[in-house]
């Protein structure tokens, strides 16, 4: 295990790092990749006198200040979400659950827009107020989903969806009608619903960093504890989990990364689900490769579909959200029919 | 070991279990019988702390059963279900690792030293070696069911509860998965409490039975003082015969259709 978690790390870091270089390269003023290379090392304390800086100062200004802190979030974005995503599967035993389809995303969205809308984003906790806020409504959103699907302590992976969906709507609405109701703020609430990195400097960054560390420490810790789980919730406590402090954690945990991400960059739906999917594919279904890949393959996956926002019908900007739609809904549908088939399978 | 007094248990006002007193001593093996529905599960459950007493009381190692954590009960205790293991996609050695998880610290390292060793031994006497890294999901019933048992041994327990353990299995896998569990029990000196379906299998490994019929004890005690036409009747509603086979001490039973002149 420790070997092949070894090996596919660091196959995923070199990906990870080229893509890095490529989509900050690429943009209105193409930079090569070797130019960003020495820009970066440069900047690392220790080798900077063994690298000549012999580039424009436009170019380190660009690189540094406006795509770096937007490819990084993108990436610091997507990991959250893929291993938020992981997490509640692993949870909820549900290979359909992920921050947006359980509705935990369009909760933080609806909670943020309603601090914007009345002008409290900074208010009680200084900039952690919209995090908070984003948070507080992501966990109500989970709980009142959860309840709504639950039948009896068990909650099949349709009603899960169909309790999402319904959620989804719901506050989708509320969100539209802050923006239809607010003058002034109009773009900034619908950037909310669509989901997005432009303009978003280094500060942003730092707002979700913490929150990412912290989050992602508790859910690659346990990895061990969501493959007991996967035996079975019975099962698993007869092997000496607690079972419901484990689930609790994990879903508050996972809820919480959820909420930092949609607080920072709006909704974004779907990384959660097709990241972990394919990694499982390659890798198996063992968490403890699952959890840390997912938070690599999520950050690949981010910083692609943003390339992709911000260049395909250049100088316009595709919403983010519309992007990972894009790709994550046929994919959606793709996981329904399976799972729909192996049940059919097993009534035979 | 084990001490259950008065214990009451009931599903949505249906009673399961009324008023059972039970003592179980160290290194005993215990079979379970009785009809489908008469609470052998959910007694097993109740002992292995998945669900609570209505009324009564529960002691394990003179200590109420709800007193223990998850954890440190699963370090004394092991449960093989009914269902046994669900077809997940984990290869057979990391499953029957997963048994060593009430022994792991924070950072999931064996507190125990020689636990690899453990693992390695059981995988052999199991004869798991050769599925090691084959998942779950591709094993026959059988090889399945010496996974979940694999498991249960690396847990290392005094007591281990089975849930009629054999269901799923054909006949050699039967008598295979019990001369197994005999044989763990012959040397680690577990004590074994079994729900068991088949009379028979039951008259052949258990040495002692707890007979229940609607929540209530009907007989507990030594298996061949227990087991008759008579208890068989009263019990299941069946006719039977006991017939002694040659070549062995313990008897079986024929079971014949109702009203059927032999």
């Amino acid at each position: 295990m420790k070997m092949k978690l070894t090996a596919a790390f660091a196959v995923g870091l070199l990906i990870l790092i080229l893509t890095l270089l490529i989509c900050v390269g690429i943009g209105s003023v193409y930079i090569p990749v070797g130019e960003i290379a020495r820009i970066l090392l440069h900047k690392l304390p220790g080798i900077q006198h063994l690298i000549t800086p012999n580039w424009e100062l436009s170019s380190e200004k660009i690189v540094l200040q406006v795509r770096l802190p937007r490819v990084i979030l993108g990436l610091l974005v997507g990991s959250a979400l893929a291993a938020a995503g992981a997490a509640f599967q692993g949870v909820l035993r549900n290979p359909l659950a992920d921050p947006y389809t359980l509705g935990v995303s369009s909760g933080a969205s609806a909670g943020a827009a309603l601090l914007i809308f009345f002008g409290w984003q900074y208010s009680v906790a200084g900039i952690f107020t919209l995090p908070a806020a984003a948070f507080i409504c992501g966990i109500a959103t989970l709980a009142a989903v959860l309840k709504l699907a639950g039948d009896k302590g068990k909650i099949p992976a349709e009603s899960l969806i169909l309790a999402g969906v319904v959620m989804q709507s719901f506050l989708g609405a509320i969100v539209s009608f802050l923006t239809t109701m607010s003058k002034s703020t109009v773009n900034e609430i619908l950037f909310w619903t669509m989901g997005g990195l432009s303009l978003r400097g280094w500060a942003y960054n730092a707002l979700l960093f913490p929150y990412f560390i912290a989050g992602l420490a508790v859910l690659w810790s346990g990895a061990r504890r969501l493959n007991l789980l996967a035996l079975g919730e019975r099962e698993a406590a007869y092997t000496g989990l607690n079972v419901e402090r484990t689930k609790l954690v994990m879903l508050i945990t996972a809820t919480f990364m959820s909420a930092a991400a949609v607080s920072v960059s709006g909704v974004i739906g779907f990384v959660g689900l097709v990241v972990p999917h394919m990694l499982r594919l390659i890798v198996g279904s063992d968490y403890r490769l699952l959890m840390p890949l997912s938070v690599l393959g999520g950050g690949i996956f981010m910083m692609w579909s943003d390339l992709a926002a911000r260049t395909l019908l250049a100088p316009t900007e595709i919403p983010l959200g519309v992007v990972t739609a894009f790709v994550g809904a046929p994919f959606f549908a793709y996981l329904l029919h399976k799972s729909k088939k192996r049940r059919e399978g097993r009534a035979v | 070991m084990i001490e259950l007094q008065g214990v009451t248990k009931s599903f949505a006002g249906d009673p399961v279990l009324e008023g059972l007193n039970w003592q179980v001593h160290p290194g005993e093996f215990w079979g379970i019988i009785g009809p489908n529905g008469s609470g052998k599960s959910t007694l097993l459950q109740l002992i292995a702390g998945a669900e609570k007493p209505d009324n009564g009381e529960i002691r394990l190692w003179n200590r109420p059963a709800a007193s223990y954590s998850r954890k440190a009960l699963s370090r004394k205790l092991a449960v093989l279900q009914q269902d046994g293991l669900p077809p997940v996609s984990f290869p057979v050695r990391e499953v029957v690792e997963m048994g060593r998880f009430p022994y792991l610290d924070w950072l999931g390292r064996d507190q125990t030293a020689g636990a690899d060793l453990l693992v390695d031994r059981i995988m052999d006497r199991l004869d798991l070696t050769p599925l090691a890294a084959r998942p779950l999901s591709e094993l026959s019933g059988g090889q399945r069911q010496r996974a979940a048992l694999g498991k249960v041994m690396a847990q290392e327990p005094e007591l281990v509860l089975l849930d009629e353990p054999t269901t799923y299995l054909d006949i050699h896998y039967q008598i295979q998965f019990m001369e197994l569990l005999s044989e763990w029990k012959k040397q680690s000196a577990i004590t074994v409490l079994a729900a068991i379906h088949d009379i028979n299998l039951a008259a052949l490994y258990c040495d002692q039975l707890l007979v229940i019929k609607q929540g209530k004890v009907i007989a507990a005690g030594r298996t061949s003082e227990v087991l008759s036409t008579t208890l068989l009747r009263e019990v299941f509603d069946v006719d039977s015969v006991l017939v002694h086979p040659p070549g062995s001490d313990t008897p079986q039973f024929l079971f014949r259709p109702e009203g059927e002149d032999g």
